[in-house]
Order: C-alpha cells, then structure tokens, then sequence
C-alpha cells in the first residue's frame, strides 16, 4: 500500500466534511466539486458516491441548491453553504483535528523513526 | 466507452423506472435524474460508470428515501377494493333498474365513490408526472390515454357482467 493508497472506508468518513468544505470556499456544482477533491488529493470521487453526499448535506440544511442554465449547455446544479452549515463545518472541522492528532498519537511514524 | 444520446435516454427511462418502484416522490426523481445527466453532460462519461446500474443507484438511495410503510399499501387496496366493490354493487341495480338488500343503486355507489376519494389521491399522488428541474417539462412522455385506462377497466367489467345478465334473461 502507498501513502496516496487510501481505504475507501476513510474517504467515506471524511467525505461529507471535505464537500461542505469544497462548496463552503465558492458557490459551485457537482462536477466542479468533484474535480476540487481530485486536486486536493482525495483521488476521484465517482457521481454515484457525490450527489448523495450533496444532497443529504442539503436535507440537513447546510447547502441549498438551485439550478442554473448553463452557457450553452444543459442546467447545471449549483450548491451553496447555508449559516448553518458553516457554523457545522467550523465545529466539525475542530473535532476531525482533534481526533486524527489523537489517532495519530496513538500509530507509529515512518518518517520519523526511519 | 461512447456515450450516445440514446445511451442516455435508456439510462434515464430505467433510473426513472427503479426509483418509481422505490417509490421515491416524482420531484426528488426529477432532481436525481437531471443532476445524473448534468454530470455526465460535463464529464462527458457514461451514466452506467459514473453511477452504476439504474438499479443498483436507485437502490443505494433507499437511505435517503424510506418506503411508505406496508400498512400505508395496505389501507390504500383495501379502501380501493372497497370502493370497486361498493360501486360495481350500486352499478348493476342501477342498470337493472331494481334494489340492492333494499336500498337504492345510487346509494352504494355514492358510498363507493366517497370511499373512493382517498386511494384515489394516494395513487394520483405517486403517479404525478417527473419534471426536468431544468425545463419545467416532463421527463418521460406519459401517454394521455394512460389516466383513462384506470377508470376505463372497472367501467367495462360493468358493463360486461350487465350485458351478460341482460343476455341470460
């Protein structure tokens, strides 16, 4: 396993914070978000596993959405954060910190012990 | 993998098909087709690899949306088993112009209609049309003889069971 070989079970978990994260920073759609968590290193995120995570976020109201015509294009889905959801991002943003410190606490470091 | 309009189509009239079975509302399948087919629109992938069967995706939102629960079916058959009964009892005395247990035809057969209203609006209400969030137009062309047939079949049973009656006397 590689350092960028991660299990799917971790991207599951942070997945929903590191999508609010993404539509928090711009207003934007789907497949724009999914190219952000590329870029970012989380490696590619199918549709399938995507619009669920945006759509549950905004049955919890911390998106909204609404569509747009695209210029020249079909509509386009764009997903913005709501006041609730920063203030979630901002409280869960703390508490994942906090837990990978711990955890990483707790596991052996190869670049540091050789 | 080429993806042809047709390809997208077929994917759109099953992922519509699996999320009525599923018995998702007709505007949450309107969002989730149209956000399926504006990703792929700029990704320029095929619907099945982006987001896997028809069936498999609509199934994975089952989480999202819960079934109905059993006895919400259940009421909605047995009031509108109810309500063909009622009114094909009030039709025939109607019809043959004599009493049913004493009581007028048109007596049953209001009562079946006002029990009628209920399962109606259940039914009505899960059938309602998709509409593309994109267009305000419907998704998948819905036949316009399509509401008859439903009225159609209980009318014709009527009237064949009186025309066989008229028939043996």
């Amino acid at each position: 396993m590689t350092e960028d070989d991660v299990p799917t079970e971790w991207l599951r978990a942070v997945l929903p914070l590191a999508v609010l994260a993404v539509v928090a920073e711009e207003e934007t759609y789907g497949y724009a978000v999914a190219q952000r968590l590329q870029a970012g290193g989380l490696g590619a995120v199918k549709g399938g596993t995507l619009y669920p995570v945006l759509n549950r976020l905004e049955a919890e109201g911390l998106l909204t959405s609404s569509w747009r015509e695209g210029v020249g294009g079909p509509g386009r889905k764009f997903f913005a954060v709501t006041a609730a959801g920063r203030d979630s991002l901002d409280r869960r943003s703390a508490a994942w910190h906090t837990f990978t410190e711990r955890a990483g606490g707790l596991l052996p470091d190869p670049r540091s012990t050789r | 993998m080429t993806t042809t309009p047709d390809t997208i189509t077929a994917y759109r009239e099953s992922l519509v098909l699996h999320l009525r079975l599923q018995e998702v509302p007709p505007d949450r399948i309107g969002e989730i087709v149209a956000e399926v087919e504006s990703h792929v629109a700029d990704t320029g992938e095929d619907p099945t690899e982006a987001f896997g069967t028809p069936r498999d995706y609509a199934a994975g939102l089952t989480d999202e949306h819960r079934k109905p629960p059993w006895w919400w079916t259940t009421t909605t058959l047995v009031l509108a088993a109810a309500a063909g009964w009622l009114s094909g009892r009030g039709a025939f005395p109607l019809l043959r112009a004599e009493p049913y247990l004493g009581r007028s035809g048109w007596l049953w057969l209001a009562t079946g209609l006002v029990l009628g209203v209920p399962p109606a609006w259940m039914v009505g209400r899960r059938a309602r049309q998709v509409l593309d969030p994109r267009t305000g137009q419907p998704l998948v062309a819905t036949p316009r003889w399509a509401p008859l047939v439903f009225f159609a079949i209980p009318f014709a049973i009527v009237l064949v069971g009186w025309v066989a009656i008229e028939l043996a006397n």
